[in-house]
């Protein structure tokens, strides 16, 4: 899954140069990573998938950025949260119409009854959760970000942040408890 | 520190974002109130789970086909200024550009107009089947891809007269547009019922067209 940093270097070198096959592998060493924070944060698997493509394609338009300043994964990671969270903005505004009751009836309706606590039993809850509430609780409490930097993602404020954060934790224990 | 304090303050107390003072003062209570130290086991509980999830999940197919086929589309627009030489264009004339610019407006035009008149939707649960403005734009995006490809040769013949940095500005551009009209066909397949989405999405064909127009006419370097 991961690569030796100096091969992932020569990698990017080389994408960035237009090399389609040195981006596949790139692809490959890091799919797995955009793919589960796409899944995690659209709680939609046809779509983690679709924005999965959307997050590489992107990446290899905005290679040129790409400094070594950082990880290449860290790098990709910001990358896919933006187009994550760039897509949900788009969608909420096509479907401005529907208004999820985000309530506890419908979140423990989505949740599955067997094997309570367990690794499926989180993140069938998680895919439940409000979308603004899973999107902070995947990235706080999943992927390990701090509410300063989470604020400046999603253009929340950090209060926001940290509301949110107490909603779907609550959330999460009550489904994960009943 | 009583309890609702102890609540209010408990994602902040087992995140360790909070100031010593408060910190002491939530332990202190915990430790002497079973609901709080239960609740504060639960939340601990759930970190630990969220924590322990894995990194990395593969898709349950391989993504990359799809990838590479969009990646090579978007070539299309790097190969006219060269990028890596992936893509080579015949020679246009001007002339057959600019023809073919004139009937992709004039479609453009038509399809807007068709679009602002199509009928309200049907009822839930009832198909549209193919609406004049749908039908309409298809026709459209058939006329706005022979344009386009037309005016994108009569660029790439043109390409050694213009300087690096107005070709960097017109690639950059081009991108921009390429990408809404990618978000918005993107978004018309996922909502073939929105009946603003096929004005934007020919707007934007219109706005690609006249860029394109534009640019076959910027004067060479001197």
């Amino acid at each position: 899954m991961s690569t030796p940093r100096s091969a992932e270097s020569d990698l990017v070198r080389s994408a960035q140069a237009g090399d389609i096959a040195a981006f596949e592998g790139l692809y490959r060493a890091t799919v797995g990573l955009v793919h589960a924070l796409c899944l995690r944060m659209a709680g939609n698997a046809a779509l983690a998938e679709e924005l999965t493509q959307d997050v590489f394609v992107r990446a290899w338009r905005n290679l040129g950025t790409f400094r070594g300043e950082s990880a290449f994964a860290t790098w990709l990671t910001r990358l896919t949260v933006n187009v994550v969270l760039s897509e949900r903005r788009a969608r909420r505004t096509r479907e401005a119409h529907v208004t999820p009751t985000g309530d506890l009836a419908a979140l423990a309706g989505a949740a599955p009854a067997a094997r309570p606590g367990t690794a499926l039993d989180l993140e069938l809850a998680i895919a439940a959760l409000p979308p603004q509430a899973r999107h902070v609780f995947v990235l706080h409490d999943v992927e390990g970000w701090e509410h300063a930097e989470i604020a400046r993602r999603t253009g929340l404020a950090v209060g926001t942040c940290k509301a949110h954060l107490h909603r779907a934790r609550r959330l999460l224990r009550e489904v994960l408890s009943s | 520190m009583n309890c609702q304090e102890f609540t209010l303050r408990l994602d902040d107390f087992v995140d360790g974002t909070l100031s010593a003072a408060e910190r002491t003062a939530a332990a202190e209570h915990r430790d002497q109130c079973p609901g709080c130290r239960a609740a504060e086991a639960r939340v601990s509980l759930l970190l630990a789970h969220a924590a322990s999830l894995p990194r990395a999940v593969a898709p349950e197919r391989d993504l990359w086909p799809g990838i590479a086929a969009r990646i090579e589309k978007r070539n299309v627009l790097r190969g006219v200024f060269g990028g890596a030489g992936r893509l080579r264009w015949p020679r246009l004339g001007a002339s057959a550009a600019a023809a073919a610019a004139l009937v992709v407006v004039s479609s453009l035009v038509t399809a807007v107009l068709v679009a602002r008149r199509a009928p309200a939707p049907a009822p839930s649960g009832v198909s549209t089947g193919v609406t004049a403005a749908s039908l309409q734009l298809t026709q459209v995006r058939g006329t706005y891809e022979a344009a386009r490809t037309q005016l994108l040769a009569a660029l790439a013949a043109r390409r050694g007269s213009l300087s690096p940095a107005t070709l960097k500005v017109v690639e950059d551009n081009l991108a921009i547009v390429d990408t809404a009209v990618h978000n918005m066909e993107q978004a018309l397949a996922r909502d073939p019922g929105n009946r603003e989405l096929p004005a934007l999405l020919v707007t934007a064909y219109r706005q690609e067209i006249d860029l394109l127009q534009r640019a076959t006419r910027i004067p060479a370097r001197g």
